[in-house]
C-alpha cells in the first residue's frame, strides 16, 4: 500500500509547532515511513511521534458503539438527541449538570456534560478529550472542563439518523442496556410501590407492558397517571436495564410517556395473550425474556433432578446434610426437574419447582422419598423422571434468562401436548402439495 | 458460555446420505455433519423403532443398534464411554419404540464412502404417538430446510448476499450457513431434494391413513430401511428406487397392521425383507461382522420366547412407554432381574455405579462397596474392580478414600 507520506510529515510538524517544538522534517519523515513499513496504520503512526516529540495526546477518534469502560482522551462526533439539567450536589455545592441522549451512525449513548457548553436538543457536536464511564450498567460519555466541544453544522450528521430513532421499536427486538428506546405499548397491569432509597423512601410504578410481540416488565421512577392498565401509550427516552435477568423499560425523569393516538388492539396482541409458543431460534437470540411460551421435546433429563436436599438456612442444594456455609443442618427434602428443551431449532434449559415436578410425574415429595428407599437413593428417582419425561413434547411458560451456565427459563407452568398426528400430517401434504402447485417448474413432475 | 449444539431432526433418509463432515478451528471444536438440506448437524434426536441391538466384539463393550423410522434407519454404537446407553439398549427387546439424543458420526471405510451413525447420550422407551409426533415435526422442519436449499439455488447469491438473503426468509446462522455448504457440497442437490420431498410426502400421508393402526410402521421400515441403506452413498443423486420402494411396501403396511396381540409377528414380517437387503452393504458398514445380517435375526428370535419382559411389552404396543417403563426399570436400577448370562463384568457394574452414584465429587469408596454388594459383588470383585479399572487409568482417587470416574 502507497501511503503519500508528505502531507503527514507537515501536519506533524504543524501540530508539533504548536507546542513549540521544532523537530527535522527529515527524521519525521524516516521514522513515519519506518513505522509505516511495519504496517502501523498511519493515524496510529502519527499519534506516536507526536507523543514522542511532543508530548501532544491525540484523542483516539470513536464511534459510539466502539466505546468501551474506562476510555479517555477520545473524541466524537455526533447529534444530541436529548439534554436536560440537573442539579446534584457535589461537595456540598450545588451544580447543573447536563444529561442526555447522542446518537451517531452507529448507536444511541447517554452523556454527562459537566459544564454548560450551551449544548440544544438537534445539535451536531464533535466532542475532544471525552471520556467513558460505566452507569448503569452501559458506557457514558462524559465531558467537562477539560474537553473540547464544537457545534459542527447540522448537515455533518446524516439527518436521517435521527429519524430513525423516531420509529417505535417492538418490545421483542429491545435490547438490554439500549438508550433512548422509543416505543408503543400497552399497559397490563401496573401498581404504585413504596421502596427505600439512601435518600428515603420513595413511589415507583411497576407493571408489565405488552405489544403485538412481546410483554416485558417495566419501572416508572417517577408517577405517570398514563401508565394505568389498559391504556396504551407511547414511551420516548426510557432505557433497559436488567432486572433479574430480564430486560426491564425503565421510566426515568427525562423519559416522555404520552397517550397513543392508536391504541393496541386485544387482537394485536393476540398471539402474545394466547400463549403461542415462540420458536426457540426466534428467542435465544434475545438477552432475555418476560413470561414466554416455548415447546419442545424433552431431549434430556439433567443430573440433580428429582428429590434434592435444601439447606434449611439458605435454600442451597446440600449433600448429605452438610450445607456449605451452614455446616451440619437438617435438611429439608424438594422436588425440582432440569430438562433440555429442544425443538430442532434451538435449545435451553428448563427448571421446574416441586408443583411442576408434581404436575408432569404425579410424584409427590412422599412419593418420592418413597422411591428413593430407606438409603435415599437419588439416582433411581431420577432416572424414574427420566424414563418418564425423555422424549415428551411439552409446552411451558416463564421468564427466560442467559447466564454463565447458558439459557435457562424458569417454568411457571408446563403442559405435555399432544397433537392428532395424521391431522397434522395431512395439514403438512396440503401445504406442500400446494407449494408445489403454485411454483410451475421446481423439480420434476413425475417424482410427484 | 458455549452455546448448546442443537438437536436437529433430520429423517434417517436423509442422515444416511449425507457425507459431508466438517470441523472448524482446533481439535476441540465441534464435528458437523451437514446434511442435504444444510442441517449442520453435531446433535440430533429421533424416534424410531429399534430393529436389531448385537453385541459386537467379545471383549469390548461395543453395542450397535438399528433404529428404524418410515425412511430409513439409523446406526447407533455405543461403546465403553456410553455405559448407560450400553445397559440401556442390552435391556430392550426388540421391536419397540425409543427416542435417542445423539452426536453424528461418521466411519469411512476405504473405499471413500461414508457411513454415519449416532452416539447416543440419552435414550429412553417411547411409544407411537411420540414417534407419530417426531415424524409430523421432522417433516415441517425438513420441508422448510428444503425450501430454503431451493431458493438459495434459484437465487444465485453467493458468500455473504446468500447468508442474509438467508437469514431474511427465516433461517438462523447456523442452518444459513449449513446450506452455504450443503449447495457448494452436495451434486445433483436438486434431484435428491425433489426425492426427499417425495419421501416426506409419502411419510405423511402414510400417518394420515394409519390412524386406525395401533403401532404403524414397524415391518415396512424395517424393509425401508434395508432397501434405502443398500444403495451407494456417493450415487445418491441418481436414486429414485428410495421413494419408490415406500410405495412398494405400503400395501404391507395397511393390509398387515401390526397386531397389538401377536408378538412374534412384528419381527417375523421383517424376516422377508432381509433378502432384498445387498449383502455387500451390510458387510461394508459392519467390517467386524460381515455376517451379521442374518445374526440378530436368530439371536433375538429365541429370547423373544423365553424373556417375560417381551411379552409384557409387545402385547401392549398402543401403552409401549407404559411397558417400556418396566422394561427401563429393570435394566436400570435392579440389576438382579436382568438374567444371568446378560450380567456385565464386575469391573463394567462398578464402574456404571460410580457414573450413576456420582453427583459431582466422587463417591466415597464405602457406599460404592455397599451399592456394589446390593447389586450382588462381593467384596473381593469390588476390590479387583476398582484396581482394574485405577489401572486401567478409567477411576482415580481425588480426595482418599473417594473414586471418581476419569
Amino acid at each position: 500500500m502507497e501511503v503519500k507520506i508528505a502531507p503527514h510529515v507537515d501536519e506533524i510538524i504543524r501540530a508539533l509547532g504548536t507546542t513549540g517544538t521544532t523537530v527535522n522534517q527529515a527524521i519525521i519523515k524516516e521514522e513515519l515511513t519506518r513505522l509505516l513499513e511495519f504496517k502501523v496504520p498511519v493515524e496510529e503512526a502519527k499519534r506516536s511521534l507526536l507523543k514522542k516529540y511532543g508530548n501532544i495526546d491525540l484523542p483516539s477518534v470513536k464511534k459510539l458503539s466502539e466505546l468501551g469502560a474506562g476510555e479517555r482522551n477520545i473524541e466524537v462526533t455526533a447529534r444530541i438527541l436529548e439534554i436536560n439539567t440537573k442539579v446534584v450536589g457535589i461537595k456540598e455545592q450545588e451544580r447543573t449538570i447536563f444529561m442526555g441522549t447522542m446518537v451517531d451512525e452507529t448507536g444511541a449513548r447517554s452523556f454527562t456534560a459537566w459544564e454548560d457548553f450551551g449544548l440544544e436538543k438537534g445539535d451536531v457536536v464533535k466532542i475532544t478529550n471525552a471520556y467513558v464511564r460505566m452507569w448503569q450498567g452501559m458506557p457514558e460519555i462524559n465531558f467537562g472542563a477539560r474537553s473540547k466541544v464544537e457545534k459542527l453544522d447540522s448537515s455533518a450528521l446524516e439527518p436521517l439518523l435521527s429519524k430513525d430513532l423516531e420509529r417505535p421499536v417492538l418490545l421483542a427486538e429491545l435490547k438490554e442496556g439500549d438508550p433512548a428506546v422509543h416505543t408503543v405499548i400497552r399497559i397490563m397491569e401496573s401498581a404504585q410501590r413504596e421502596i427505600n432509597t439512601k435518600n428515603g423512601p420513595r413511589t415507583i410504578v411497576t407493571g408489565t407492558a405488552i405489544d403485538s410481540t412481546a410483554k416485558l416488565p417495566f419501572t416508572s421512577w417517577v408517577p405517570s397517571p398514563e401508565l394505568t392498565a389498559g391504556n396504551t401509550v407511547e414511551i420516548k427516552n426510557a432505557y433497559m436495564r436488567s432486572w433479574q435477568g430480564i430486560p426491564t423499560i425503565n421510566i426515568g425523569e427525562f423519559t416522555s410517556v404520552s397517550h397513543s393516538e392508536t391504541p393496541i388492539d386485544d387482537s394485536d396482541i393476540a398471539m402474545v395473550m394466547d400463549h403461542v409458543p415462540i420458536r426457540l431460534d426466534k428467542i435465544t437470540d434475545r438477552d432475555g425474556a418476560f413470561d414466554v411460551s416455548i415447546e419442545g421435546n424433552i431431549i434430556s433429563v439433567r443430573p440433580g433432578s428429582g428429590l434434592i436436599t435444601r439447606c434449611p438456612e439458605c435454600n442451597r442444594v446440600i449433600q448429605k446434610n452438610i450445607c456449605r456455609v451452614h455446616g451440619l443442618v437438617k435438611g429439608r427434602n424438594d422436588m425440582r426437574i432440569k430438562y433440555i428443551l429442544d425443538d430442532g431449532t434451538g435449545a435451553l434449559t428448563v427448571v421446574l419447582g416441586a408443583d411442576l415436578t408434581q404436575k408432569v410425574t404425579g410424584y409427590s415429595i412422599e412419593k418420592a422419598r418413597e422411591i428413593a428407599g430407606a438409603d435415599m437413593n437419588l439416582s433411581a428417582v431420577e432416572e424414574k423422571i427420566r424414563g418418564k419425561l425423555m422424549g415428551l413434547s411439552m409446552r411451558m411458560r416463564g421468564n427466560m434468562t442467559k447466564g454463565e451456565y447458558g439459557i435457562t427459563l424458569v417454568a411457571s407452568d408446563v403442559e405435555v401436548t399432544e397433537i392428532n398426528p395424521a391431522a397434522a400430517a395431512a395439514d403438512l401434504v396440503k401445504e406442500i402439495e400446494g407449494a408445489i402447485h403454485h411454483s410451475p417448474g421446481q423439480g420434476d413432475s413425475d417424482l410427484w | 458460555m458455549v452455546e448448546r449444539e442443537v438437536a436437529w431432526r433430520v429423517f434417517a433418509h436423509e442422515f444416511i446420505h449425507s457425507d459431508y463432515f466438517f470441523h472448524d478451528g482446533d481439535e476441540f471444536s465441534p464435528n458437523y455433519l451437514v446434511t442435504p438440506t444444510g442441517a449442520r448437524v453435531n446433535r440430533l434426536y429421533f424416534v424410531g423403532v429399534l430393529t436389531e441391538i448385537d453385541n459386537l466384539g467379545a471383549g469390548e463393550d461395543m453395542w450397535r443398534a438399528r433404529v428404524s423410522d418410515p425412511t430409513g434407519a439409523f446406526s447407533v454404537y455405543a461403546g465403553q464411554y456410553q455405559p448407560q446407553a450400553s445397559v440401556f439398549l442390552s435391556g430392550l427387546d426388540v421391536p419397540c419404540f425409543v427416542a435417542i439424543t445423539g452426536k453424528a458420526r461418521t466411519y469411512e471405510p476405504e473405499d471413500g464412502t461414508i457411513y454415519t451413525s449416532v452416539r447416543p447420550e440419552e435414550l429412553n422407551t417411547a411409544n407411537d404417538s411420540i414417534r407419530d409426533r417426531w415424524i409430523v415435526d421432522t417433516a415441517r422442519l425438513t420441508y422448510e430446510r428444503i425450501g430454503l436449499v431451493r431458493s438459495a439455488m434459484d437465487s444465485g447469491l453467493k458468500g455473504d448476499e446468500l447468508t442474509d438473503m438467508l437469514v431474511q426468509s427465516g433461517a438462523s446462522p447456523k442452518l444459513a450457513n449449513g446450506i452455504l455448504r450443503a449447495v457448494s457440497h452436495y451434486t445433483d442437490l436438486d434431484k435428491y431434494l425433489n426425492t426427499l420431498s417425495g419421501v416426506i410426502v409419502d411419510t405423511l400421508k402414510n400417518l394420515t391413513s394409519a390412524d386406525q393402526s395401533p403401532s404403524p410402521g414397524i415391518g415396512i421400515s424395517h424393509a425401508m430401511e434395508e432397501v434405502a441403506r443398500s444403495k451407494p452413498v456417493d450415487a445418491m443423486v441418481k436414486e429414485t428406487p428410495a421413494r419408490y420402494s415406500i410405495e412398494g411396501t405400503q400395501p404391507t403396511q395397511s393390509t398387515e397392521p401390526a397386531q397389538p396381540t401377536q408378538s412374534p409377528q412384528p419381527a417375523r414380517s421383517t424376516e422377508p425383507a432381509q433378502p432384498t437387503q445387498s449383502p455387500q452393504s451390510a458387510q461394508s458398514i459392519e467390517p467386524t461382522q460381515p455376517t451379521q445380517s442374518p445374526q440378530p435375526a436368530r439371536s433375538t428370535e429365541p429370547a423373544q420366547s423365553t424373556q417375560s419382559p417381551h411379552i409384557v411389552q409387545s402385547t401392549e404396543p398402543e401403552n409401549a412407554r407404559v411397558a417400556g417403563k418396566e422394561i427401563d426399570d429393570g435394566t436400570t436400577d435392579s440389576e438382579p432381574a436382568r438374567p444371568e448370562e446378560d450380567k456385565p463384568e464386575p469391573d463394567e457394574m462398578v464402574y456404571e455405579l460410580m457414573g450413576i452414584m456420582d453427583k459431582g465429587n466422587g463417591v466415597p469408596v464405602t457406599e460404592l462397596v455397599d451399592e456394589s454388594k446390593r447389586s450382588g459383588l462381593t467384596d473381593e470383585q469390588v476390590d479387583g474392580a476398582v484396581k482394574t479399572l485405577m489401572s486401567e487409568g478409567r477411576c482415580y482417587e481425588p480426595r482418599i478414600g473417594v473414586l471418581r470416574r476419569v
